[in-house]
């Protein structure tokens, strides 16, 4: 008896703690996420992941946000000023644009690792305002670049990336090239409402 | 009746929580699967991402891996030892415990001073409560209760 009130008192306080989640951070459709570093109002059933590294290179704090159902997913990087000068310093990178260049490549190299089949097959780069910022971007569409259920699809990704006040953001937005179309616009919705506070 | 701890009676309760470890890193899984399968069935699987999560899960985990599995190792140990289960129990939930943290460290790269309500705490606690719990349930009479044995008599001349 006493072992069962345990079990059923835990879990209610378990539940309990998650209502008072739900209660606390909906907005509207929404959750929203806010601390020192970013407010973003996150769709509700996605798997969203948060973290920081901090070690003696500085510090840098991570959002990855993905769908339950699609296979595409979005993350945010925001670094510090230390942080931020050890990564352009270790990558001889010289401005945003540079950065965004270098992880496409990255992204590219490791799809290649994966399938040596795999080729870029559309390219983009230019510049966008985001979060009233001027910020590099560049896209990338690889052929069979992607894998699942061992079948290859063509992959898209995006990566947006700016530096202000010495602090780089670094925003990527990549998957199976249909579930990144057919997220585009939430994608746009979930930038829209979010503020990095750096 | 003797006192002493037999060796046979450390082996039990080593046994007892081997079982308790089995269930636990089971158990771990099995419920992860579940919270993950709950909250996208509610439709709020977002709320992982916040701080307060962290209690929750706890909280589930306490119940749902922790007290079940110190408890099934407590039933074996209670089942098979008679005497001493106040030392032999809280050995059964500790043998669980340690065996699921030390796998966490090894092979999940646990960082123990970060997660220590969490990893340490609760599921000390869970284990050895379970364990209490589960060895006096299978042998309450032979610690817990004394049998009393008293003559009765039925006068019917009156």
């Amino acid at each position: 008896m006493i072992f069962l009130l345990m079990i059923l008192g835990s879990l209610l306080v378990g539940f309990l703690v998650i209502y008072e989640i739900v209660t606390t951070h909906s907005v509207g459709e929404y959750f929203r996420l806010e601390n020192r570093f970013i407010k973003i109002d996150l769709p509700r059933n996605w798997f969203v992941y948060s973290w920081k590294i901090k070690n003696s290179t500085g510090d840098i704090y991570n959002v990855f946000l993905a769908p339950s159902d699609l296979l595409s997913a979005i993350i945010f990087k925001i670094h510090d000023e230390e942080a931020t000068q050890n990564f352009m310093k270790e990558y001889n990178l010289t401005d945003a644009l540079s950065v965004a260049t270098f992880e496409i490549r990255r992204v590219y190299n490791w799809t290649q690792s994966k399938n040596e089949n795999a080729s870029i097959i559309f390219e983009e780069t230019g510049e966008i305002e985001l979060f009233k910022k001027q910020a590099s971007y560049s896209k990338i569409i690889v052929k069979d670049g992607i894998e699942t259920d061992g079948k290859f699809y063509d992959m898209s990704f995006l990566m947006m990336s700016y530096i202000q006040n010495q602090k780089l953001v670094e925003i990527a937005f990549w998957g199976k090239k249909e579930d990144c179309e057919k997220m585009s616009d939430l994608f746009e919705t979930i930038l829209n409402s979010t503020e990095i506070r750096m | 009746m003797s006192d002493a701890v037999t060796r046979m009676d450390i082996v039990h309760s080593a046994v007892g929580g081997g079982i308790c470890f089995l269930g636990t890193i089971l158990l771990s899984s099995l419920v992860n699967i579940l919270i993950q399968r709950i909250l996208i069935a509610l439709g709020i699987l977002t709320v992982t991402v916040f701080e307060n999560f962290v209690i929750a899960k706890a909280a589930i985990s306490f119940a749902l891996i922790y007290l079940i599995c110190g408890f099934l190792g407590g039933l074996y140990t209670g089942y098979f030892v008679e005497n001493n289960l106040k030392i032999l129990l809280p050995l059964t939930g500790g043998i669980g415990f340690t065996g699921f943290t030390v796998v966490l460290v090894f092979y999940g790269g646990l960082d123990l001073t970060v997660n220590f309500l969490e990893m340490i705490i609760l599921p000390l606690l869970g284990d050895i409560i379970g364990a209490y719990l589960g060895g006096y349930t299978i042998s309450w009479p032979s610690e817990g209760e004394e049998v009393v044995e008293e003559e009765i008599s039925l006068n019917l001349e009156q």
